[in-house]
Parts: C-alpha cells; sequence; structure tokens
C-alpha cells in the first residue's frame, strides 16, 4: 500500500478545516451577535443621555425646581 | 397459542394507532377542505375548483408554478451539493491517520439542530450586515459591508440552499461515512494491485459500493427539503415562495376561502413527496432483484 503524497495531505486537511469552519461559523456569528450588543455596545442609560445633568435642573411637575 | 397470532399486531397497534388517527386523520381532513369542504365558513360541496385556481386560476396560478420551479431548484441543488460534500468529507476522514474522532465529532454536531436555528445563523453569517460583510469591510475587501452580496432573502434562494446544505450534509455525511468505515479495504487494495489509479478506485470500487446508502440519504433529503418551510419562510423573498410557504401563507389569509387552496397545495406537496419515495422504492427493489 503506497504513502499519501505531501499534496493529498494537504488537499486532504485543507478541505476538513475549511469545512469544519463553514459549520461552526454560524455559531461564531450566534456569539459575535449576542456578546457584542453587551459588552461593546451596552445600551444608553440616564448618565448616557444626559450626560451634563442638565435634566435635574429643569422644572418639572413631578420633581420640582 | 390463539393469543400467540394476536401477539404482534396487538404491540404494533399503539403506533398504528398514533399513526392512522394524527397522520391519516389530518390528511383526510386537509384532502376534505382541499375538495370546498369548510363548514365554518357554510361551504359543504365538494369541488376540484381549488385545484383548477393554483393550476389555471388567475389569482394563484402565477404564484404556484413559480413557487413550483423554485422548489424544485432548491430541493434538487441543496441535495445534490449536500451529497457531493458529504462523499467528499466522508472520504477525507476515513483517510485520516489519526484525529479521526474529532473529525467525526465536527460532522455529527449540529445534527440536533433545529432548522430554524440554521436559518438565523445562516443569516447572521451570509446577510450584508453579517459577519462575513462586516469581517470582509474590516480586511478593506469591501469598502462598505452593503457591497457584500445578496446571498440571504435572493430570487434564486442561494441562502435557503446554503442553510440546507449546512443543515443536511452532516446527515448524508454521517451515513455514508459509517457505510465507508464498514467496507473491507481489501476491495481498493486489489483493484490498486491491478494499477488503478486513485479516481478509478473511486469510482469502479468505492462509489458502487456507497450508493445504495447514498441515494437513500438523499431521498431522504430531498423529499423534507420539498415539504419543510421554516428556512424558505425565514430566508426566502415575498416573491417567488416556496410551495410550503405559500400553503402556509394561503392557510393563514384572512380570506377563509383561500384555505381549500392552500389546502390543495399540501396536497400537491404530499402527493409529489409519496411519489418521489415510491419510485426511488421502487428503483431501489429493482437493482435489488439485479443483484441477487
Amino acid at each position: 500500500m503506497g504513502q499519501p503524497s505531501r499534496f493529498a495531505a494537504i488537499v486532504r486537511y485543507g478541505f476538513l478545516i475549511l469545512l469544519g469552519t463553514a459549520l461552526v461559523l454560524p455559531f461564531i456569528a450566534f456569539a459575535v451577535n449576542a456578546f457584542s450588543r453587551q459588552w461593546f455596545h451596552p445600551q444608553p442609560g440616564p448618565e448616557d443621555l444626559d450626560p451634563a445633568g442638565l435634566a435635574a435642573d429643569t422644572l418639572s411637575p413631578f420633581t420640582g425646581p | 397459542m390463539r393469543w400467540e397470532r394476536w401477539r404482534v399486531p396487538v404491540m404494533l397497534a399503539p403506533a398504528a394507532f398514533v399513526l392512522v388517527i394524527l397522520f391519516g386523520g389530518g390528511l383526510i381532513y386537509g384532502l376534505l377542505q382541499s375538495f370546498g369542504w369548510q363548514p365554518l365558513i357554510g361551504s359543504t360541496r365538494l369541488s376540484l375548483s381549488s385545484y383548477a385556481n393554483i393550476l389555471a386560476g388567475e389569482r394563484y396560478s402565477q404564484q404556484f408554478w413559480t413557487g413550483l420551479l423554485l422548489t424544485i431548484w432548491i430541493s434538487l441543488a441543496s441535495t445534490t451539493v449536500s451529497a457531493i460534500l458529504a462523499v467528499a468529507v466522508a472520504l477525507a476522514i476515513r483517510g485520516l491517520p489519526r484525529r479521526r474522532r474529532l473529525s467525526a465529532f465536527l460532522l455529527q454536531f449540529n445534527l440536533p439542530i433545529p432548522h430554524v436555528v440554521a436559518a438565523i445563523g445562516v443569516l447572521f453569517v451570509l446577510s450584508q450586515s453579517g459577519l462575513l460583510s462586516r469581517l470582509g469591510a474590516q480586511m478593506g475587501l469591501l469598502h462598505t459591508p452593503a457591497q457584500f452580496p445578496v446571498l440571504v432573502r435572493d430570487r434564486y434562494g442561494l441562502g435557503i440552499i446554503a442553510a440546507y446544505v449546512w443543515k443536511e450534509l452532516p446527515f448524508i455525511g454521517v451515513i455514508v461515512l459509517a457505510v465507508l468505515e464498514s467496507l473491507s479495504q481489501d476491495y481498493e487494495d486489489s483493484a490498486r494491485t491491478l494499477g488503478a489509479g486513485a479516481w478509478q478506485r473511486f469510482r469502479h470500487v468505492t462509489l458502487p459500493l456507497i450508493t445504495p446508502a447514498l441515494v437513500s440519504s438523499s431521498m431522504i433529503v430531498f423529499a423534507f427539503v420539498f415539504g419543510a418551510y421554516q428556512i424558505p419562510e425565514i430566508l426566502g423573498v415575498r416573491y417567488p415562495r416556496t410551495l410550503s410557504v405559500l400553503a402556509l401563507r394561503f392557510f393563514l389569509d384572512a380570506d377563509l376561502s383561500a384555505r381549500a387552496e392552500a389546502m390543495a397545495m399540501s396536497m400537491i406537496i404530499s402527493a409529489a413527496v409519496t411519489i418521489i419515495m415510491a419510485v426511488y422504492r421502487w428503483a431501489s427493489s429493482r437493482g435489488d432483484m439485479r443483484s441477487a
């Protein structure tokens, strides 16, 4: 039985790695979508919307002067 | 002794009961509705008008025929691509000197993933705001992610085919790999000693041996893709729609009279899948008789 050539081994492993990556890619996309929102694009809080704290100075029927 | 005769039918009865009542009952009720039997809206006259409407009527026929073509295209393309890649990957894994278990796991891990999840995963990867388009833009291959080609929600169903290939390739691959693992290496070694090259060994030795498993698993995939609606519903466009999505849309239509057409489409899908499976059974039984 002859030894498989180096080229055949590269093609075999290359194909399997490429296919494995394609199969895993949707899960990476899920992870990126799930975590990127939380880590890199957090929902703005009240201090982000009003960094100078202007809302506290305005007259409001609920909070008073 | 008398009970012995009834043992097998009694043991089969629970499974047969579920099949007959749930599947057979639904099928008969659907068939009656496709003939226009809908007491809810006062229609109890049976006719073939819903079939005539979807085959030649002004409102439904164009959607039906384009939907049928799209369904056949998606089923054929996804089954063919999955089968070719599955054979290639099974052969590649079988030839590995080590790490075969890891590779086999790679082939099996997405089998239990639901089709809806597969569709959303493909949407996240292939859409114009997806992972690949953003990576392409980050790496400078594209100026903006929007330059990425339209691969999901496209007229030709490319995203639908990609999702089905992602989901069905491992299914066919696992079956073909199991057959390959069970085959003796002697056949190929004999061919090699007779001077056969790699392609000749595959074409004349390996392929005939794996063909029954490959064809039967491909037929299951084709029949499933032909009738499934989740992936085309998520990754498809408004026009053309696959038959299963069209049937569901008509079924959910506010106009209750469209339900007869929905059921007629469902019956046509069921008939098509039944005919495909019957032809496959007939062909495989002929093949068995010839080889016997």
